[in-house]
């Protein structure tokens, strides 16, 4: 409490006194206003003039990007002004990003100086030659006769139609060093395609070894799981982590790098559909004799099937795997589930009962719940089912439409936000652009 | 899974952790030896501005100070002088550094000998094509100075960098060493005095 007071009695002292302006102290006009170019804090300029410069610049600065500052005091104390119109560029950071398209004009009128200090972007165009020039025949005879507002107007609007003669600069583009990332995020994804492999390769090995596991199927069964797993692990959890890296360290563009993660994932896949292929057809040792069991093409096997099962395997709804015994001759059929639409017929008990249309026998209103039929059918032995259910009343309160509409208002009217605030008059800041001391200066 | 495979896979991940923050340092210090470098570029272009001003302004004072012929030809040997010495932003020692100041320090004296002179030709200093060239004269030394002033800057960030620790590992493997900076001359601050 009591630092705070002190801060605060120094800074009315420093109000009140500090004449003399630091680089620290010079007010910037960015800071009160977006569209403010000079900073005339002793009011050594007249307001009207200071308004004048403003509109100026502020056009000259929407149609060539280039930013010309005023900065008009009464004292820096025994500073150089030279240095300080150097110090003030580089803390103010005048100009577009390596454009360096800005210029500040520093005048100390205790010291009767004046310097143009040109950013590097603007030293082709205003070389100290014609800031000399500028400085000697525009300014420097009013600044004689005491109109600092006329001679910092009369130099103002000549840089400013030396600027408009140019053509605009191209955006300077940020250089990424893809040369130097590329290899890296190589190596990246070669090692998490190595990992993958690995990782699904000790799987096999164990599920080979799994005395639980007893049939071909249920190895096959684990092994797809197991593969799934590994592949949505590594394509989700690895970008995940890159994620979390990428925003903590750098710059978003890498983001890019993330995309082929999944990609690598593709070698384990093949691999896990080659190993899950191998334990699916692999022989099985005989449960009659001491023979071995080998497995029959899908050609071969059909003699072995019923004719619903081959119907399924037809419809894609039940795989079958038909062993058969080198010297016994004993088969054995195993099934396999497939993920389809079909389901068992409660009549013929194929797997070929599916849903074939929806139809609305009563249509719902505002008064009375509809009825709606589902039919299904077996494809195979033709048996049909209809399941009547009811569709609920209609209802006239549309919640639904008014919260999509409530959400769809919000995304495009965007209303009363901080939105565009550097072009609403509020605060703002230079581009941030660099001077190397360039330009000219001298006294009156 | 297997035991070995555990620390298979932690071994690979512990050397990639290790890869990628090698590779980070090493970038990092490439990239701030890059920015001494192109700071240095700067600097020397900007000797390389004020000595191509010098022709045309000796042979503007040659038209009016025609008993000065000495001076003027200081200034011409001390720049042949400079124009010689160019260092190589790669091997960039103190000893060069030193002779190249020098070179250019006895440039800038002749050449403030060269201004001091001119006081006592009123047809020159009337002479706008003179005025701007002191003009352009006078913003190239300013201009060098800041680039001096930018280029310790830069020097010192670098040398910091490769001498704080965990960076220190990798600069050393990697071979970065220290680069010099400039020394205020002796002097310096002062002009050349002339006596008569």
């Amino acid at each position: 409490m009591k630092n705070l007071f002190i801060i605060i009695l120094c800074s009315f002292a420093s109000i009140a006194f500090a004449t003399e302006y630091t680089v620290q102290t010079i007010p910037n006009p960015k800071t009160a206003n977006a569209h403010a170019f000079v900073s005339n804090p002793d009011g050594v300029l007249k307001a009207e003039t200071v308004q004048q410069m403003n509109e100026y610049l502020d056009s000259l600065e929407q149609q060539t990007k280039a930013e010309v500052t005023v900065v008009a005091v009464n004292s820096i104390g025994k500073a150089d002004y030279f240095t300080f119109a150097t110090e003030l560029f580089a803390t103010w950071k005048i100009g577009q990003k390596k454009q360096d398209n800005g210029l500040l004009i520093l005048f100390v009128l205790d010291q009767h100086k004046v310097k143009i200090e040109t950013g590097y972007g603007l030293e082709g165009v205003l070389p100290d030659a014609i800031c000399n020039r500028i400085r000697i025949q525009l300014m420097n005879p009013e600044f004689k006769k005491g109109n600092y507002d006329a001679g910092l107007l009369a130099g103002i609007h000549r840089i400013g139609s030396i600027i408009r003669k140019e053509p605009i600069p191209e955006e300077a583009k940020a250089v990424i060093p893809w040369n130097e990332i590329l290899p890296i995020a190589g190596a990246i994804y070669l090692i998490l395609a190595v990992i993958c492999i690995i990782w699904l390769g000790n799987s096999v090995q164990k599920i080979k070894q799994n005395q639980k596991l007893t049939s071909n199927i249920a190895r096959y069964k684990v092994l797809k799981n197991e593969k799934s797993g590994i592949i949505s692990l590594v394509s989700i959890a690895v970008p995940i982590v890159g994620l979390v890296c990428i925003l903590f360290f750098s710059s978003p563009i890498y983001l890019l790098l993330l995309i082929p993660i999944p990609l690598t994932t593709i070698p384990a896949n093949i691999y896990g559909r080659l190993m899950m292929l191998k334990i699916r057809r692999a022989p099985i040792p005989c449960n009659v004799c001491d023979g071995k069991m080998h497995i029959l093409s899908e050609k071969q096997e059909d003699a072995h099937l019923k004719l619903a099962q081959q119907f399924e395997e037809k419809l894609h709804a039940i795989d079958y795997d038909v062993f058969v015994c080198d010297k016994c001759g004993n088969e054995a059929i195993f099934t396999l589930d497939k993920p389809s639409s079909y389901s068992e017929c409660p009549r013929c008990k194929t797997k070929a009962f599916i849903l074939e249309q929806k139809r609305t026998i009563v249509a719902p209103t505002y008064i009375s719940a509809g009825t709606e039929r589902s039919t299904y059918v077996c494809k195979f032995c033709g048996y049909e089912e209809n399941d009547n259910h009811n569709i609920p009343r209609l209802n006239r309160d549309s919640s639904g439409a008014l919260l999509g509409g409530a959400i769809l208002g919000g995304m495009f009217s965007g209303g009363g936000g901080f939105g565009g605030s550097s072009d609403s008059g509020g605060g703002g800041s230079f581009g941030g652009g660099m001077s190397g001391g360039g330009g000219d200066g001298g006294g009156w | 899974m297997k035991k070995s495979t555990i620390t298979l896979v932690s071994v690979i991940a512990v050397l990639a952790v290790l890869f990628l923050w090698g590779t980070s340092n090493y970038n990092n210090l490439v990239t701030s030896r890059e920015d001494v470098n192109s700071q240095w570029a700067n600097v020397e272009s900007q000797y390389q501005r004020r000595s191509d001003l010098i022709p045309n302004l000796v042979s503007t004072v040659k038209g009016y100070a025609t008993h000065e012929s000495s001076t003027l030809e200081g200034v011409v040997a001390a720049r042949a002088k400079a124009t010689q010495i160019t260092i190589d932003p790669k091997n960039l020692t103190p000893e060069k550094l030193q002779q190249y100041q020098e070179a250019q320090g006895q440039v800038s004296s002749a050449l403030g000998k060269l201004l001091m002179i001119t006081e006592n030709y009123p047809e020159l200093k009337a002479n706008q094509n003179f005025l701007e060239l002191q003009s352009q004269l006078e913003g190239t030394e300013n201009r060098i100075s800041v680039e001096r002033s930018r280029y310790n800057e830069t020097a010192k960030n670098y040398d910091i960098a490769i001498k704080r620790f965990p960076k220190s590992i990798v600069a050393s493997i990697c071979g970065f060493t220290d680069k010099p900076y400039f020394k205020s001359e002796e002097g310096a601050e002062k002009a050349p005095s002339v006596k008569f």
